[in-house]
């Protein structure tokens, strides 16, 4: 099958090969040798139109255009505002689009490993966690979904693609592909005072192809390997004339896993599908619920990720102040991943199909943009009560003005978020919002910018949001920044700031029962909203240090502080056991199986986390045929009022002191000593008459377990890459890249699971047919080193594609 | 895991070399000299010499300098000035402010907004910041975007050809 696919990729490019002709560069009778020849003084004869022809034959040298594509890039995240990256006043890195398709990363989120400062594990072949600096797994000991990272805030086009029902990014459903992609923008480090909640480690700014990159009408990337994978991007891009641009693009992706069986917590190993669906515990209990079908939970699980996307731009630029872009798009998602429920297996299915329309406009200093993205998701598919129509708006309208020294920018923002699960429930009840959930943020930001000097920069960013749960309650996050430029090659900057998560749907609004009648008690979760709680909130102090010690070296240190506290967390609350109880004789006696239902609710929890860490980051254009680029970082995560023990050991002890019966048989719980008193005292009534007996526990760990200066090692104490990008000639191109991690321990509610530390290598040869075929082979993870780099989910072996990007 | 680290480090500090030469401020420095050939100030008190002030890239100085020694511009010598912050920043026909001095441009614009003072910028997209004119590189071609409309702003007139050998924004 793999070498059909070579084939096919060979064919094709064979056939673009034939119909590529070679330039010659030769305008007004000068060749690149007569030019380079010239002297300054001759070249200063010629009248403009003949030298701009000449320096285009001579074009830039390969050199200049480095340092300019590497070492002088543009940021617009970090300040709103285009920059020289090295004038950004906080930690902030650009991904081009030709260094991620240099560095043979297949998706958005592998090439995230090339930027500093961010963990990215694979947990199914092409599905990946994504952490900015790390605090991963807090609250542990409980669900996986207290995995997922919820603390960063993507966008595209800065149009937020945040997952509000339950938090963090759903990364499949992104609807373009890399070929979309202008530049990847990450700023680490709380940025809720310029984008709003969930930026609290950090942003990542996904920018589309601009009116700039409208030189080629059709232009693709495509490659097929290992493990059934496909992936490819198509687009169409037509300058209509100076001011209209348009463009239409796709993407599809397409992945196999490298096993099709599911890893069981409790069990501690991989089954198959039908092996799962009988699988009973110990006490001979189902793990998996009979009132699911197995073969829809399941249908494909062999799929780790299926995705495709369609986009429309158009763009029209009447004038650099005055411009209007308006894109829309679809994406369908289906992929097997880190379960978002209660299940007794690590995986389970996501299934997304959503649209979206997004307007921007910047018109004599007024920055505005509107977007909707509406559709259906899944988050645990085959499960009902995860199944939702959703739909998200967001409006921001922002003026800048200039008074030379100072920038002021102010702004409003509304955004507007529903889940409705009612057209997918076979009864109230069953779903976790059953009906339609809204939340609304009303926010107003004002970002000041201020050089006292030439050298001396101060920022000011406020913003604060108003939660339509919390009506009466304005919650604040800024940015407060100096820096300093000792030179034009050394800059120092200091940051504090402040960001909060938003509260998610599920958190404020759960109202859903889980009927657990065919399987292990409790007999019924209740699982309860809150709408008290306080936000997440994170404070970090940044001292940042860039410097270019040589035209071609640039480094970028940051050192960083950061304290995280008010953590919510579904939890147990209490365990009740009722049941129909009379006298028998002198003995009480139940007249059938207590009902157990457990209740759960959200909450904040004491933990705060201490977080100290570092990032250098080094770009070295070595030679014009040879880049390094290495970044290292280094951090370690202290917890304070870390509860030891876990979700399920809670409901273990509440169900203990319910029921529980001394070594020498006699009862002791509250529930048996709440059926003595009944007896004692006459409320219960001699059989065939009943009553009903019932008892409550909520017991909580008492805050005297609880740890402090406890180290968190679900984040790693080290992670980095270390890369090189060589072209020997201007045909052949090789990249080389090395990410690595150190050991961590994750923690779920069933066990403690340690990920040794791992080094990826990646490998991408190219070869460069011509100005517009590109042939390449690109080898994923090549030493095969196949250890699970996420808890409980697929080992991910080596894999080989080969693949051609053209432009015409 | 070490093995292979170490292996990488040492392939790639075998691979490293001496840095090569670029020779694109020449280029850019030729194009300075060119605007100026082909634009026009209003009578201005140093009307007896052309001054270009270079903010922040001695690169471009000394090569401007290089071809000032022999060229001018009608009859006008031309003077090429060096200074390091806007404060240094003299009466001048051309202000032209390096890639490492970008984040001063709007101040720059702003302090300069109604004297006859063409301001070059040395990054893409800086023309909505105030730049008249903006090198950048596209697919490793040397261009620049222009604004008219900030030319016009600051009472100078620029020749339909240069205009129109560059990217034009409004």
């Amino acid at each position: 099958m793999l070498r059909i696919k070579f084939v096919i990729a060979a064919l094709i490019s064979l056939l673009l090969s034939s119909v590529t002709v070679a330039q010659n560069e030769e305008g007004i009778g000068l060749t690149k040798e007569k030019v380079l020849s010239m002297s300054s003084e001759e070249l200063s004869d010629l009248p403009l139109e003949d030298l701009m022809a000449a320096i285009e034959i001579a074009g830039v040298s390969s050199l200049d255009e480095l340092y300019e594509l590497l070492l002088n890039k543009n940021v617009t995240s970090a300040s709103k505002s285009s920059e020289n990256l090295f004038d950004s006043p906080l930690s902030t890195t650009v991904l081009s689009y030709d260094e991620i398709i240099r560095s043979g990363a297949t998706s958005i989120e592998e090439a995230m490993r090339l930027v500093p400062g961010i963990i990215v594990r694979e947990k199914t072949n092409g599905n990946y966690d994504v952490h900015i600096r790390g605090l991963d797994n807090i609250p542990s000991k409980n669900l996986l979904l207290y995995s997922e990272n919820t603390s960063t805030l993507v966008m595209i086009n800065r149009r937020p693609v945040f997952n509000y029902a339950m938090g963090g990014t759903l990364w499949e459903t992104l609807p373009i592909g890399l070929g979309d992609i202008s530049c990847i923008e990450v700023v680490r480090g709380p940025s809720g005072a310029l984008y709003g909640p969930n930026a609290v480690s950090g942003v990542i700014n996904i920018v589309t192809k601009e009116h700039t990159d409208y030189n080629k009408l059709l232009s693709g990337n495509m490659q097929a390997g290992s493990l059934n994978t496909y992936i490819g991007d198509l687009a169409f891009r037509k300058k209509v004339n100076e001011k209209l641009y348009v463009g239409l693009t796709g993407n599809y992706n397409h992945r196999n896993r490298s096993t099709e069986e599911l890893y069981v917590f409790k069990e501690q190993k991989f089954f198959s599908k039908s092996e799962y669906a009988e699988l009973k515990d110990k006490n001979g209990n189902s793990y998996f619920d009979p009132n699911d079908n197995i073969n829809v939970m399941y249908a494909e699980p062999s799929l780790a990720r299926e995705n495709y996307g369609a986009n429309a731009f158009i763009d029209y630029r009447a004038s650099d102040t005055r411009m209007v872009s308006l894109s829309g798009g679809y994406q369908y998602s289906n992929i097997l991943s880190s379960t978002m429920g209660d299940n007794p297996a690590s995986a389970s299915g996501r299934e997304s199909s959503t649209a979206y329309l997004d307007l921007r406009g910047l018109v004599h200093g007024f920055d505005i943009q509107a977007n909707y993205m509406f559709g259906v998701q899944d988050f645990y598919v085959g499960n009902e009560g995860f199944k939702n129509d959703m739909g998200q708006l967001n409006a921001t309208v922002e003026y800048d003005l200039n008074f030379g020294s100072l920038g002021v920018r102010p702004g409003v923002n509304y955004t507007s978020v529903f889940y409705n699960d009612d057209a997918y429930l076979s009864q109230t009840g069953t779903g976790f919002l059953n009906g339609k959930s809204q939340l609304d943020i009303m926010a107003a930001s004002l970002r000041l910018d201020y050089y006292a000097t030439d050298n001396l920069r101060f920022v000011g960013a406020f913003r604060t949001e108003n939660y339509s749960h919390q009506p009466a309650k304005w919650t604040p996050s800024w940015q407060l920044i100096s820096q300093y430029k000792l030179n034009d090659n050394n800059n120092v900057r200091f940051v504090y700031a402040r960001s909060n998560k938003s509260p998610f749907l599920v958190e404020t609004h759960s109202n859903y029962i889980w009927d657990r009648t065919h399987l292990p008690k409790p007999d019924y979760m209740h699982f309860t909203g809150n709408k008290d709680m306080s936000l997440m909130t994170l404070n970090m102090l940044e001292l940042g240090y860039r410097t270019r010690p040589t035209k071609n070296i640039l480094l970028d240190l940051e050192l960083y502080y950061s304290s995280g506290s008010n953590y919510t967390v579904l939890s147990p609350d209490s365990i009740n056991m009722s049941a129909p109880a009379a006298l028998a004789g002198m003995m009480p006696t139940l007249m059938g199986s207590p009902i157990v239902s457990a209740y759960m609710n959200y909450r904040n929890i004491p933990v705060e986390s201490i977080q100290t860490g570092a990032s250098l980051n080094v770009d070295w254009v070595i030679n014009a045929k040879l880049i390094a680029k290495a970044h290292v970082t280094v951090q370690q995560t202290k917890l304070d009022n870390h509860n030891p023990i876990t979700r399920d050991e809670i409901l273990g002890t509440q169900a203990y002191e319910l029921y529980h019966i001394n070594e020498d048989g006699t009862p002791e719980g509250i529930f048996v000593n709440e059926m003595g008193r009944m007896a004692l005292s006459g409320e219960l009534p001699a059989a065939p008459d009943y009553a009903v007996v019932s008892a409550t526990s909520d017991w909580q760990p008492d805050r005297s377990l609880f740890k402090n200066d406890f180290k968190h090692k679900s984040t790693p104490d080290y992670w980095g890459s270390i890369g090189i990008d060589y072209r020997p000639t201007d045909k052949i191109s090789i990249f080389s890249n090395c990410y690595l991690y150190g050991k961590q321990v994750f923690m779920n509610q069933y066990d403690s699971y340690t990920i040794n530390a791992k080094a990826l290598l990646n490998a991408k040869v190219s070869y460069k047919a011509s100005d517009k075929l590109t042939m390449y082979i690109n080898g994923r993870n090549i030493l095969n080193m196949k250890a699970q780099e996420f808890a409980f989910l697929d080992e991910v072996p080596g894999m080989v594609l080969g693949g051609v990007n053209f432009s015409f | 895991m070490k093995r292979t680290i170490l292996l990488l480090c040492a392939i790639y500090i075998g691979l490293a070399s001496n840095e090569a030469k670029g020779q694109t401020a020449a280029y850019k420095a030729l194009f300075l000299y060119n605007f100026s050939k082909n634009i026009d100030w209003p009578p201005m008190s140093t009307d007896d010499e052309l001054v270009i002030t270079i903010l922040g890239d001695q690169e471009i100085s000394a090569e401007l300098q290089k071809i000032t020694k022999t060229k001018k511009v009608g009859n006008k010598n031309i003077k090429i000035l060096s200074a390091a912050s806007i404060s240094d920043v003299q009466n001048s026909h051309i202000v032209f402010l390096g890639s490492n001095k970008s984040s001063l441009l709007k101040s720059l614009s702003y302090k300069k907004e109604k004297e006859p003072v063409l301001l070059v910028a040395d990054k893409g997209g800086l023309c909505s910041q105030g730049a008249a004119i903006s090198f950048l590189t596209i697919n490793g071609k040397l261009k620049y975007e222009i604004s008219p409309s900030i030319i016009a702003a600051h009472n100078l007139k620029v020749s339909h050809k240069v205009v129109s050998l560059g990217i034009e924004v409004q």
